[in-house]
């Protein structure tokens, strides 16, 4: 068969170029390989892609080696050609022209799809930037700096402003401001202390004193406005000292420039009986003894402080020498007949159930066992009031002398004589028998009072010697604490034998003060300079800062404070 | 001359940021506040004051890097700079904060720091390592030229298929539609293409013309070497790819984590005083 083939290409600028060619053979085969009749070079046609053939004057394509192709845009494998028809062949385009029974087949062929430009397209297909990956910088950036500004300053600050903010929280696990908290709170805040507000009144201002006070209504003021002008503390707030979200245990100042700012010239600058203090290890003075006086005049006591290098003399009322008690050869004592007991500190000293100081001597418990009361074998009388030492002894007297039978030569009869039970006594009898016990009692009370037991300890002066006889014992009063602004305490210092600090061995008087001075507290305690084996000691570790003894910082509620309690509010209440 | 931004001006900025950090761990060593080290002392603040201007000052590289009327240094300087004083602020940033970390904004502000020095540390290990990789590994070309090469490489391709099988030809169509360099930032970054369309091609092409004859054809052999051309050409392109992504891929990290930085630090400088 014979074909007129019409090869079309059309021109970027409109038109049409036709390049005519007249093929021949059994059957007009279309494909890449070039011993096709009619070669089409695009390598998306397969290299034999499609045949048609002449059947008795009728034309038929069929495609080839398993190829597609398109007749009239349906995919095909073969079929009856007519005129008109559009065949695709990869990607040409086979239009008939003619395919009349009989007649000369004519078609034209077009590609019309291009290959295209290969660079183009795998410049379009790579992608050898990061920029053109779909990330960005600029948008990251604006999404993480307007997420955390928001998170993290608006939300809050919305919060501490506007109570509808505040609300949402409510019920929620954490609040809105949680994440501004900067430590952990001290364990007695922790119930109130998601609420920053509490103590965070005002932005952009340092918590005031007021807020404190809304609970420690009953706390001291560091001192009393009569003697002090507290509006000299006037920079001085309570988180001055106490550092809020530091731990569960509340953190409070021990520098020395806690109290050394006032204290190392507080001379300069207030009229004070105290001395300038700064650091324990080299500028605090020797301690003064807080000690009773007796005023004779008053016939009461007074409390002064002496300075322990003026040897200060305690009048105590007492006598009483520890030197005598303490004796290394030992003493007689009751529990040991054959023997002398060397006595220690803690037959008499007995510490209290804090540890912190030493209970009171008591006579009964603490003295009896050697000063014993007796006035005749197995009786003695009561350690206390003078009436009822004598009236015990009158009534024992009298006890004996109506009963009689008492073996003394100079006894009346009847106190001598034994009796008969129901035997009655006459007046006479009765009145000598009453005379004899109180002449008994009166000797045996003056014996007491004035001769071996009383006035061993105690300073008596007989006021009437007639019946009934009047002593007076001068009063006991022995300090509680001689440092009552320190705060000692024994129990820490139990590893401590007790005369290494006080110097009792040597003490022939009661009116000796026996603490310790400065110098033997330094030989363990340092200040707050760090010392080889020397303990690190500061103001608060011995003196407590909220010692107002008549005013509480809760005596201001009510009061328009907007100012800070300890220091500057003073200022207004003058 | 070239010179390196870390030895600039003769380490200029490394001098500078060592006597940052020695008077800072000096100063901390000697003063000891009565709370124990933390941001609200003297020298936390002061710290804390000088950290947060140097993390302004950092950012504010990436202002004077874009404006090149400014006079203000030179653009090396700068850098060099930027890379010593912002590793001077773990230490500086560290000792503000005197150790202490919790779950809140203000730890928040410290990690992001953190993160973005770290990034940057990448960053100045990228700029050294990479370009010189780079270098040899394109051996004198460009990008844009192995992709015309890898054009030319197609079309010769495609000339010498023509009158081979059609599996063969197919082969050759989809190694010159499929391959493709880079992609997604993963694909970016590995270097790598695991469906690599003219390794796929290669075997291909081989496996084809092995069954028809064991002995190739001139034009099977040829396109044998043109494909493995072209596989050398695509796997150095891929490299090429993978050391700009390296060397770009943590600026996506240290740009926008410098501004969640900036956020956190406001916020953190505002809270303190806000709750003062």
């Amino acid at each position: 068969m014979q074909s007129k083939v019409s090869f079309l290409t059309r021109k970027s600028r409109g038109g049409v170029t036709r390049k005519e060619q007249l093929v021949s053979g059994e059957s007009i085969r279309l494909g890449r390989s070039t011993d096709n009749e009619v070669h089409l070079s695009d390598f998306r046609v397969s290299l034999s892609h499609a045949a048609i053939h002449d059947r008795n004057g009728r034309y038929y394509v069929e495609a080839e080696s398993g190829s597609d192709i398109r007749i009239n845009t349906k995919i095909a494998q073969s079929g009856r050609l007519a005129t008109g028809d559009r065949i695709g062949v990869g990607p040409y385009d086979v239009e008939i022209i003619c395919a009349e029974e009989g007649q000369q087949l004519e078609f034209t062929i077009e590609l019309v799809r291009e290959l295209g430009d290969d660079l183009a397209k795998l410049q379009s297909r790579s992608n050898t930037s990061l920029t053109t990956t779909g990330l960005s910088k600029r948008r990251w950036s604006w999404l993480l700096f307007i997420v955390v500004t928001g998170l993290f300053l608006a939300l809050p600050i919305s919060a501490f402003y506007n109570k509808e903010v505040r609300d949402l929280f409510i019920d929620a696990p954490v609040t809105a401001d949680i994440a501004w908290k900067s430590g952990e709170f001290a364990a007695a805040h922790r119930f109130f202390a998601d609420d920053c507000q509490a103590c965070h009144q005002k932005a952009f201002e340092t918590v005031r004193d007021k807020a404190c006070v809304t609970c420690h209504t009953n706390t001291h003021p560091h001192a009393d406005p009569k003697f002090f002008e507290l509006a000299k503390l006037n920079e001085t707030r309570c988180a001055t000292c106490h550092k809020e979200h530091n731990g569960r245990n509340a953190l409070i100042r021990r520098d020395e420039a806690l109290c050394g700012d006032c204290h190392t010239n507080l001379t300069d600058t207030v009229p004070t009986e105290l001395e300038n203090a700064r650091d324990f290890g080299n500028k605090h003075a020797n301690f003064n003894a807080t000690i009773y006086q007796f005023d004779k005049n008053t016939k009461a006591f007074v409390t002064k402080r002496v300075a322990l290098t003026d040897n200060p003399e305690e009048i105590s009322g007492l006598t009483f020498p520890h030197d005598k008690h303490m004796n290394p050869d030992g003493l007689k004592a009751p529990d040991l007949p054959w023997d002398k007991k060397q006595m220690r500190c803690n037959d008499c000293h007995t510490p209290e159930p804090s540890g912190v100081g030493m209970q009171p001597i008591n006579m009964e418990r603490d003295c009896i066992a050697c000063h014993s009361l007796a006035f005749e074998e197995g009786r003695t009388v009561p350690h206390g009031k003078l009436e009822l030492v004598l009236s015990s002894l009158t009534d024992y007297y009298g006890n004996k002398a109506l009963a009689g039978g008492v073996p003394d030569p100079n006894a009346p009869r009847i106190v001598r004589n034994r009796r008969r039970p129901g035997q009655k006594m006459t007046k006479q009898e009765r009145k000598a028998a009453y005379q004899w016990a109180q002449e008994q009692a009166l000797t045996i009370a003056e014996d007491l009072f004035e001769g071996r037991v009383c006035s061993q300890c105690h300073t008596v002066t007989q006021l009437r010697t007639d019946y009934p006889p009047k002593w007076e014992i001068a009063p006991v009063n022995i300090i509680d604490s001689w440092l009552p602004k320190a705060s000692f305490t024994h129990k820490k210092h139990e590893t401590m034998v007790c005369t290494d600090c006080h110097d009792a061995k040597k003490s022939e008087d009661s009116t000796d003060v026996l603490i310790p001075d400065i110098d033997n507290c330094r030989q363990c305690h340092g200040g707050t300079e760090k010392i080889a084996n020397k303990l690190e000691s500061t103001c608060v570790d011995c003196h407590g800062f909220h010692i107002a003894e008549d005013f509480l910082l809760g005596d201001r509620k009510g009061m328009d404070i907007d100012m800070d309690i300890s220091g500057t509010a003073a200022r207004m209440e003058k | 001359m070239h010179q390196s931004l870390l030895i600039y001006s003769k380490f200029r900025y490394f001098k500078f940021s060592v006597l940052l950090i020695v008077s800072a761990i000096i100063a901390y060593a000697i003063v000891d506040p009565v709370d124990g080290h933390n941001g609200g002392t003297w020298l936390g603040y002061t710290l804390g004051g000088v950290s947060a201007f140097l993390i302004l000052l950092l950012m504010w590289f990436g202002i004077r890097k874009r404006s090149y009327k400014s006079s203000v240094g030179k653009v090396e300087g700068w850098l060099s700079a930027h890379v010593y004083l912002g590793l001077s602020l773990i230490i500086l940033a560290t000792l503000h904060a005197g150790f202490e970390i919790s779950w809140n904004l203000h730890t928040l502000a410290y990690f992001l720091m953190l993160i973005v020095i770290l990034s940057g540390i990448f960053g100045v290990y990228a700029y050294l390592r990479y370009p010189h990789l780079m270098t040899e590994n394109r051996r004198g070309r460009t990008m844009g030229g192995m992709l015309t090469e890898m054009a030319e490489l197609d079309r010769e391709c495609r000339e010498t298929a023509s009158q081979l099988s059609d599996e063969i030809n197919r082969a050759i169509l989809d190694c010159i539609e499929n391959t493709r360099i880079g992609g997604s930032v993963w694909r970016q970054l590995a270097g790598k293409d695991p469906k690599c369309a003219t390794l796929d091609a290669y075997t291909r092409v081989k496996k084809y013309s092995d069954e028809l004859s064991l002995e190739h054809s001139d034009e099977e052999r040829r396109l044998l070497t043109l494909l493995s051309n072209k596989l050398e050409l695509v796997q150095r392109a891929r490299r090429d790819v993978q050391f700009k992504a390296m060397m770009d891929i943590w600026l996506y990290f240290h740009v926008p984590l410098s501004f969640a930085l900036l956020a956190a630090l406001i916020a953190h400088v505002v809270a303190v005083f806000f709750y003062w």
